[in-house]
């Protein structure tokens, strides 16, 4: 065992998040709201969450906004004057209570957003924000980061990582600002002993044991033999075409860019778009490459199961099972998907 | 904080109306230091904005080679953004981006015929590829230009195509779907002209540009012919946003037509589900 780890009691963790806060940190927690558990900025008296499940909404909010601005810009006679959108970033941040597939999930889009040309907007907000992760509790009933190699412990890529044991978190260290975060408020945190690191051990394999869906992730080569394969056309006659799928999902990145204009000025900004809408593709004049609902599904698929590992050396799929938690349909990835490769 | 997208501004020096719906816009950047910094290789394009409408990538038509200290785009007129483009004249300033993309690597073509199959609009973005092949003639075996548009009113770049045909060793020919009355020449879809012309697919590499359709027909007839796939060079189009491989609109298989094109040798995208 390489770094020295901590424990933390878990009544203290609100009033430890409200020192950091207090401190020169945004803090952002899981919290409950109309029941439902969901990532918002930590206010003093806060309940944080950290017994549930996965939140519905991802993070990736925070890092690619549902919109973002990105250019101000001033018409002006015969032209216009236009500079950087001031970020909606420009302090420290901690995000709490991140889970092992949404760290994954960043993972992801940092490599295309460092592709050839580097998205500074995004890798602002990525490097401002420190990751205090949390290993899993709890498989929910479509989580398969198991099988995708994403869950539910974390090997690296985390600040700081935690596990709830029972009445204690306990804190592995991952970066030099993670343990720096720790000496700002050192009264909260104990030296782990073995008998805490043991605890640890068994959460994780508890939690390891309670997936109740697995990934035939050994048989994804086989994806590339069935791109005729009529499931593909049963799931698309399925789908009523929402685009939920995308907008949930963690790993999901592509977006859409529209200038709003309010008289003299405007703002050109980006918002979330997905591979599952029809508009998607369309040029103009009216072609489309991915006209048929059918190819728009195996696009999605390919590219999270394929085509991503194909070029970055890792699926674009994490299994967090929230496109299965929202589809009004009931189209569940891992079904379908062990169903064409042939899978368990 | 720095952006790649931050458009840099560009006035527009003059217009050109090419066809009814299609004009060539020339400009050069208002800063003399961005000026400096645009180099561009043909096949290359950029992202031009209208504030308030929106931003469309462009394939750049003019060539580094001839045209300096400023910049042409060949722009048809069919949507939100270009229409707007259409009503700017001279002294208007547009928001530019780029260069962008990769670019056809003519060297490599050195020593065989080149032969170019171009439809329509296809011709502006390989017409800085045909002048910079002519303007080191003697370097190829030869130059094939066989183009075609819809009916004569919309040929582009009328005067290139008769300052090409007059250079040694170039041959143009070309075709018009629905003829009128001012109209002497052929008349049929492009892959007709190959009927036309001796091609010696071992000694030649194509490179074709032009409506999805057009290709389908035109690959056929190439790969037909004896073409070997890295011998067939051709462009992509795609829905695109961000020009810069982020947005995820151009992607196709494992590749983002922006950043890895949009130029591509056949055996590059074969493989790719419906490349066009
Ligand atoms: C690499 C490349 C080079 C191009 N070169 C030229 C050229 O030299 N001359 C020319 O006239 N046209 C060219 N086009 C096509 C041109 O980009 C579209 O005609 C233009 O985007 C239409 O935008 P619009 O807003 O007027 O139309 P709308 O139909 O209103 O389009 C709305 C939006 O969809 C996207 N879009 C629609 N069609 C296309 C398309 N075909 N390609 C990419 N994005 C599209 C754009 O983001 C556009 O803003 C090129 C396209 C690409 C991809
Ligand atoms: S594809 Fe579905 S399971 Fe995979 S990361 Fe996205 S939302 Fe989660
Ligand atoms: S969530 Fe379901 S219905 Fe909606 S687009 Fe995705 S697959 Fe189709
Ligand atoms: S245009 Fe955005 S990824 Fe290619």
């Amino acid at each position: 065992m390489a770094e020295k780890a901590y424990t933390v009691k878990l009544g203290d963790v609100s009033r430890l998040l409200g020192k950091i806060a207090k401190e020169k940190y945004d803090v952002i927690v899981p919290t409950t709201q109309d029941g439902d558990v969901l990532y918002l900025p930590f206010k003093d008296g806060m309940g944080v969450v950290m017994d549930h499940g996965n939140p519905l909404t991802p993070p990736k909010e925070f890092f690619l906004p549902q919109t973002d601005e990105l250019v101000k810009y001033k018409k002006e006679g015969k032209g216009f004057k236009a500079e950087v959108a001031k970020s909606s970033l420009d302090c420290k941040r901690v995000l709490f209570g991140i889970r092992p597939c949404d760290v994954h999930a960043l993972m992801c889009i940092d490599l295309p957003f460092k592709d050839t040309y580097d998205d500074s907007y995004y890798l602002q907000k990525r490097a401002n924000t420190l990751i205090l992760a949390m290993t899993c509790n709890e498989p929910g009933d479509n989580c398969f980061c198991a099988s995708m190699g994403c869950g539910p412990d974390l090997d690296d890529n985390y600040d700081l990582l935690f596990t709830n044991i029972g009445d204690m978190l306990y804190v592995k260290v991952g970066t030099d600002e993670g343990k720096n975060l720790i000496d700002t408020a050192p009264e909260f945190f104990d030296e782990a002993d073995k008998k805490d690191a043991k605890a640890r051990s068994a959460k994780i394999k508890e939690v390891e044991n309670k997936f109740k869906r697995k990934l035939d992730t050994k048989k994804l080569g086989r994806l590339k033999d069935k791109f005729d394969d009529p499931t593909w056309q049963e799931m698309a006659d399925r789908c009523i075409k929402c685009g939920g799928c995308n907008y949930i999902c963690p790993s999901c990145y592509c977006f859409n860019v529209v200038d709003r204009t309010y008289g003299d000025d405007g703002v050109r900004e980006r918002s979330w778009d997905g591979c599952m809408l029809e508009g998607f593709t369309r040029m103009a004049g009216g072609a489309n490459p991915r006209q048929a609902n059918v190819e728009r599904m195996k696009q999605r698929y390919y590219h999270k199961l394929q085509y991503f590992n194909d070029r970055y050396g890792r699926h674009l799929c994490v299994g967090c099972g929230r496109c299965t938690d929202v589809c009004p349909v009931e189209i569940n990835m891992v079904d379908y998907v062990n169903k064409i490769i042939g899978g368990a | 904080m720095a952006s790649e997208y931050l458009p840099k501004q560009a006035e527009i020096l003059s217009v050109k109306k090419e066809t009814a719906d299609t004009s060539r816009f020339r400009m050069k950047f208002v800063d003399p230091a961005d000026r400096e910094a645009f180099e561009y290789q043909p096949g290359q394009f950029v992202e031009i904005s209208v504030m308030g409408a929106g931003e469309v990538p462009i394939s750049i038509t003019s060539s580094p080679l001839i045209d300096k200290g400023y910049f042409e785009l060949c722009i048809r007129d069919t949507g939100k953004v270009t229409r707007e483009i259409h009503k700017l004249g001279e002294g208007d300033i547009v928001g530019i981006r780029g260069p962008y993309g990769n670019s056809f690597d003519i060297k490599s073509m050195q020593g065989k015929e080149v032969l170019f199959v171009v439809g329509g609009l296809g011709l502006a973005p390989l017409r800085p590829v045909i002048n910079g092949v002519v303007a080191s003639r003697d370097e190829y075996k030869g130059v094939k230009i066989l183009y075609g548009a819809r009916t004569p009113g919309d040929m582009l770049f009328n005067e290139d195509l008769d300052e090409w045909s007059k250079i040694d060793g170039v041959e143009v020919l070309t075709t018009v779907d629905r003829a009128d009355d001012s109209w002497k020449g052929n008349v049929g879809v492009v892959p007709k002209l190959f009927e036309k012309t001796e091609i010696e697919p071992k000694k030649t590499v194509a490179v074709i540009c032009g409506p999805g359709i057009m290709i389908k027909f035109v690959m056929k007839d190439l790969l037909g012919m004896g073409f070997k796939e890295k011998d067939i060079w051709l462009t992509m189009e795609r829905h695109m946003k961000c020009g810069i491989g982020k947005c995820g609109h151009c992607n196709i298989g494992t590749k983002y037509v922006c950043i890895d094109g949009p130029v591509f040798t056949f055996d590059q995208i074969k493989d790719l589900p419906d490349p066009y």
